[in-house]
């Protein structure tokens, strides 16, 4: 690690690293080959260009004459009878419950007309406090998916053909009905299941259908920590953790900032704990992992383990912990110590290569945070890390930090060896029907489990889905279901805590039922729309009503359910937190990796188990860290790339257990060296137009034979395979390249590691010289001089934002949010290969340090707003100006599209239309009908030939204004938050009036780790950064 | 040198027929100005409502039917349930009230054509507007005097920015300012 953090080497990519990669073409342009090269003259048409000019005068001329027509004013259609509620042009916020990989979020959704068109989370939750994440602002997709599955199909003679409800009704009853008779099990496969409703209307299923047997999974999961907490606490319930409350975190290869349930919350709560503006002290973060995660590029000191030495790793820190430093009465524990005794730490960093110092200080901090010091470890990793990590645990009084809350499963989460058990009885033909509902286990398990061929044994597969899947593709009857902004529902995610789900727009088909209404169906022989409605609120009377003063009567409580959103209820656990000491020995033989490559699946980070496949946005937002979209791959390091003699792009086969896939790589600066990371969830076969044949399906290779668990393989074989498939990245897009003309090279060389684009410093430097950034901008502002005799003044409100580097993890879901609010279109993968993904904002990543041991900057970069715009005054038509209250703003309907303004900015944030991009992309997929009921209304949807970019939300500016106005109030711009500001889990993100002395905006503006990305060019730019501290060890 | 064809045509006709044709262009532009903005346009809706009936005779408010006009961007036309408040008992018989019920009772939307229209890309407010005191007649002329509705002014961006540019005294904590009407950027209409 680069000692001295001021002035690190920063680069971008490996080819940037090395600067010896051969000059691709076109390599200083700052568009992408083909746009601005010099005319060929050989190369064009005889027709001169006087001819043409004629030719289009006369055909303009001519067009002229035929549209001689005035615009039609069109008709206005009011509503028959116009909903109390609804105000055209006014939005209607209500609050539901989204339920999305596995996890239940509280949203407040915002509809126009009807029609939900954005979502966050909801404010009264008191879980997630308003923010929500990138799949919550991506399920208007899912919604509006107009492949979404609008009949019910049934296989006849080998082909699945429409047919009526009733007919598939009378099939599925007559199958349940056999089943019954026979004695045979029906399986209910479904994802993890948050509804105390739903869970009772099952088990009334079971009531009257016999052997119903639920197998509630989910894909990625913590089985093994739940496991392990079993048998270190004697209770299967995992209290959640405070993450505000420590001073030292270690992690095994767990990435808590950007894997795992509960993220929202956890992020949230660690953020509290880092240096910010306001708190000079921070917690110090070190992570033991193999490929680069969220948390790996945050951390303060990253080490590199591979996942199969995490538990020998673990251990070894206890062994120092406990027998050297005598931290707990434990060293007396005959077993413990003996079994401890067998590690040592010093051996374990001679032989993997750690850094001795390093190790000692992280040692040294966990002994000196006794009681603030918190050890975890990734989700993926095998119930024996956990067993140790729950002893550090307990040996470190982590305990204290437990709270009493408690993630809820309302039905037994079923388990791998559940699903192994299902797969035997399938094929023993003891299971009748299976019925899928909304999951998708042939996707999931066929390569592990040979599911789908069980399946082939049983008389009946139903799924119920919202579109096709692979398990859907294999089944007798596909029923379709609604989205949760469809249907009634509720959750009971968190001990005491109930959600309450309504629909906020009726099904978009005619041939789409919420799945209880047709379960009820089932169970009482005739199906009644909204029948699950009338079953959640006699459940909801009899559960969970108590008359209080408030709320007399059912229907109080049931009106301010729905307007809220969220319940308290009287609702504990009895925590146990008296710690088994003899659980450890269930690690003392050790897991001893096998020889051969280790592999390490990894969930991805956009579109959870393949759920989110069809969804054109969480495909596009790039990966956090590598910054790849569409795809994912095999991440590698570079002494692994020239071992296996490959270059990136190039594909490998990987062989676990027999089972093998071929995959390309992505060499990943940090990685440990013989690790191959792949992340999960890509490489669906039948999702519909987006999702099919996006990246590489590698559930396969998921064997259940490794004793490290389903997630991590040794003895992997690695060979070299034929051909090449590109996988492309955004890191390098916009980027000022090496190779360029000899007369610029001393000025443009090293632009960014010069320019201080990314400017950080540690805690302790900062505690000793708290003003060390603002001599060094002041000195940079000192030549600066104004071409005006007066800069212009803004009175009232001006705009800025402030964007606390110590805050942003690189998460990636403001991107999101910032596509919902502004109407950003899907390119495809071919056209960000081309450098023109459309999104407003970005979050650049950048390397300092070596390429084993890289540091990671991070960067969100959008339109700064800049005083002094230098894109305003190359606009040929004036369609970019300043507005009164210091925005560039932008005139979409006036812009021509020279792309001058593009080229003249200096953050390079303004994107162009190279196309029509809903209508380009995937034959108009995006332009389907379905799909313009997702649009804002109040931002315009841009065509092809115009350029783009943030403008602060202007849409929501204007309607603070207009507030303002209707109220007679005076607009001081404290209402107003933007769209990647509402989202940001870790509130990195502020935005508002500059003017107020009082906003946060201006407060963060005069703080000393305030700096402006090239204030020395006098741009005048409106977005501050807050320099990161690193709380790096002094003696590191 | 020989003075040619080519010479001529350049001289003589091309000046002549650019006059010709600047001049015819200018003289459309001017004599069809009122109509190409929709002055004058005066549809046949789909039930002969009148506003001088409602407005005028009756003095019903605008806003009781333009229920948007004070709360939004929209002033919106009344849904068939607003009319049907009062023609549910009033002149039933009426062959246009006939209509009227014809199209609630079948529950289908009606289509009125549309007379003021602005640009999609103009992000007009009406209820800033209203707030600022504006009647409905500045705009939209005097309606309550109109048996069909038909536009009577232009709704341009020159007269928006007419009004916009103009300025209006304001008593703000006692002092007096003079303030700008309306704001003139671009990006307050347009985004």
């Amino acid at each position: 690690m680069s000692k001295d953090l001021k002035e690190p080497n920063y680069w971008t990519s490996l080819e940037d690293y090395h600067k010896s990669t051969p000059a691709s073409n076109g390599e200083f342009q700052e568009f992408p080959e083909g746009v601005s090269e010099a005319l060929e003259l050989s190369s064009m048409t005889d027709v001169s260009r006087r001819k043409f000019l004629a030719l289009l005068g006369a055909s303009a001329a001519l067009a002229g004459t035929g549209c001689s027509n005035y615009v039609d004013p069109g008709k206005i259609v009011a509503y028959n009878k116009k909903p109390v509620s609804v105000l055209p042009g006014r939005a209607n916020y209500y609050a539901t419950t989204l339920t999305e990989g596995g996890e239940a979020f509280s949203v407040l959704v915002k509809t126009r007309e009807g029609r939900p068109i954005k979502v966050d989370g909801n404010p009264d939750d008191p879980i997630n406090k308003g923010k929500s994440n990138a799949a919550c602002q991506a399920s208007l997709l899912n919604l509006y998916d107009p492949e979404r599955l609008k009949s019910p199909l049934q296989l006849v003679e080998k082909v699945q053909k429409e047919v009526t409800w009733d007919e598939a009704n009378k099939s599925v009853i007559a199958a349940l009905a056999k089943a019954k008779a026979s004695g045979k099990q029906i399986a209910v496969v479904a994802n993890s299941i948050k509804s105390p409703t739903f869970a009772k209307l099952l088990s009334d299923f079971r009531a009257k259908y016999g052997d119903v047997r639920v197998y509630s999974y989910d894909f990625f999961n913590d089985d093994s920590k739940v496991n392990a907490w079993k048998k270190s606490y004697n209770q299967s319930e995992l209290p959640i953790f405070d993450w505000s409350k420590p001073k030292v975190f270690l992690s095994f290869d767990g990435d808590f900032l950007g894997r795992g349930s509960n993220l929202v919350q956890r992020s949230a709560q660690y953020v509290q704990t880092r240096a910010a503006v306001d708190k000079k002290s921070s917690s110090r973060t070190y992570i033991a992992e193999a490929g680069m995660s969220i948390t790996g590029m945050n951390a303060d000191h990253r080490l590199k383990v591979s996942p199969t030495h995490q538990l020998e790793f673990a251990l070894c820190i206890a062994s120092e912990i406990v027998l050297k430093k005598s931290v707990s009465n434990y060293s007396k524990y005959g077993t413990i110590s003996q079994l401890l005794s067998k590690h040592s730490l010093s051996a374990f960093v001679k032989k993997h290569g750690l850094s001795e110092k390093l190790i000692h200080n992280l040692v040294q901090d966990l002994v000196d945070n006794k009681g603030e010091a918190l050890v975890y470890a990734g989700d993926q990793l095998p119930q024996e890390v956990h067993l140790v990590v729950n002893f550090l645990n307990e040996v470190l009084e982590a305990d204290k930090m437990y709270t009493e809350d408690y993630i809820m499963e309302q039905v037994p989460r079923a388990h791998i060896g559940d699903l192994q058990s299902l797969v035997a009885d399938m094929n023993t033909d003891k299971v009748g029907v299976v019925l899928h509902v909304d999951s998708n286990p042939v996707f999931h398990f066929d390569g592990a489990l040979g599911y789908s061929k069980a399946l082939t044994k049983v008389n009946s597969v139903i799924s119920v889905v919202s579109g096709v899947s692979e398990t859907s593709a294999v089944s007798n009857i596909v029923l379709p279901m609604t989205h949760d902004f469809e249907s009634w529902g509720d959750t009971n995610a968190r001990v005491g805590l109930l959600n309450l789900q309504q629909p906020l727009i009726a099904p978009l088909y005619d041939g789409v039922r919420q799945f209880e209404d047709v379960l009820l169906g089932w169970m009482n022989g005739v199906y009644k729309a909204q029948a699950y409605y009338a079953y959640l609120q006699n459940n909801w009377k009899s559960s969970y009503f108590k008359a209080s003063k408030d709320l007399k009567t059912f229907n109080d409580f049931w009106g301010k359910s729905l307007h809220d959103g969220v319940v308290t209820i009287d609702q504990k656990f009895k925590r146990n937190l008296s710690f088994n000491a003899s659980s450890l020995n269930l690690v003392s033989n050790g897991l001893n990796p096998k020889d051969g490559y280790v592999l390490e699946i990894q969930e991805n980070y956009s579109i959870g188990d393949g759920r989110n496949a069809n969804n054109g946005w969480l495909q596009e937002v790039p990966h956090p860290v590598t910054r790849v979209v569409w795809d994912n791959y095999a991440a590698i390091s570079t002494n692994t790339a020239v071992k296996l003699a490959v270059e990136p792009n190039q594909n490998i086969k990987i062989t676990v257990d027999g089972q093998s896939v071929v995959v390309p790589v992505f060499v990943q600066p940090g990685m440990v060296d013989g690790v191959i990371e792949i992340t999960a969830g890509y490489g669906r076969k039948v999702a519909g137009t987006v999702g099919t044949g996006a990246g590489f399906d590698v559930h396969s290779l998921m064997s259940v034979k490794s004793k490290f668990g389903p997630f991590v393989h040794d003895g992997v074989e690695v060979v070299k395979s034929h051909g090449t498939y590109d996988v492309i990245s955004t890191q390098e897009h916009f980027s000022f390249k090496e190779d360029i003309p000899e007369i610029l090279k001393s000025r443009m060389k090293d632009a960014h590691l010069r320019r201080d684009i990314i400017q950080e410093g540690t805690l302790d430097g900062y505690l000793e010289d708290e003003k060390f950034l603002v001599d060094k901008q002041a000195n940079k502002r000192k030549h600066l001089f104004s071409l005006y005799e007066e800069e212009h003044k803004y009175n009232g409100v001006k705009w800025g934002m402030a964007i606390d580097l110590n805050k942003c993890s690189g998460c990636n879901e403001c991107v999101v949010a910032c596509n919902a609010e502004n109407n950003i279109p899907v390119v495809g993968k071919e056209q960000v290969s081309m450098n023109r993904e459309m999104h407003w904002l970005r979050i650049d990543r950048y390397y300092s340090g070596t390429v084993d041991e890289p540091v990671v900057s991070l960067q969100p970069m959008l339109c700064q707003q800049c005083d002094n715009a230098p894109c305003e005054n190359v606009c040929p038509v004036s369609a970019t100006t300043h507005t009164p209250d210091g925005l560039n703003g932008m005139a979409y309907n006036r812009c021509v599209g020279t792309r001058y303004c593009g080229n003249n900015c200096v953050y390079k944030v303004r994107r162009f239309n190279y196309f029509n991009y809903r209508a380009n992309y995937e034959e108009g997929f995006y332009q389907k009908e379905s799909f313009h009921l997702a649009h804002n209304p109040e931002v315009t949807v841009r065509s092809r030939g115009v350029m783009e970019k943030c403008t602060f939300c202007v849409q929501r500016i204007a309607e603070g204004r207009a507030e303002a106005r209707r109220n007679d109030e005076v607009f001081d711009g404290s209402k107003v938050t933007v769209a990647c500001q509402d989202v940001c889990n870790t509130s990195a993100i502020v935005f508002g009036n500059v003017n107020d002395e009082k906003s946060d905006v201006a407060k963060l503006r005069a703080h000393d780790l305030e700096y402006k990305v090239l204030e020395e060019l006098h741009v005048k730019p409106n977005v501050s950064y807050m320099a990161k501290l690193r709380n790096t060890h002094k003696e590191a | 040198m020989e003075k040619g064809m080519l010479d001529y045509n350049l001289k003589v006709r091309l000046p002549i027929v650019i006059l010709v044709a600047v001049m015819s262009y200018f003289t459309t532009f001017f004599y069809s100005f009122d109509e190409r903005n929709g002055i004058g346009y005066a549809p046949e809706q789909p039930i002969k409502y009148s506003h001088k009936l409602h407005a005028g005779d009756m003095k019903i408010d605008c806003r009781y039917c333009h229920v948007g006009a004070e709360k939004g961007r929209h002033a919106t036309i009344p849904s068939v349930d607003t009319c049907m408040n009062c023609h549910s008992v009033v002149k039933t018989d009426s062959p246009e009230i006939k209509k009227l019920h014809k199209y609630f009772n079948e529950g289908k939307a009606l289509p009125w054509n549309r007379i003021h229209r602005s640009p999609d890309h103009v992000y007009f407010n009406h209820s800033v507007h209203m707030a600022k005191g504006f009647d409905c007649a500045d705009c939209h002329g005097d309606v309550a005097s109109m048996e069909v509705v038909k536009q009577t002014k232009l709704i341009t961006m020159g007269r928006c920015l007419d009004c916009h540019r103009e300025t209006h005294k304001e008593t703000i904590n006692g002092k007096t300012v003079t303030k700008q009407n309306g704001p003139q950027d671009c990006v307050a209409c347009h985004r």
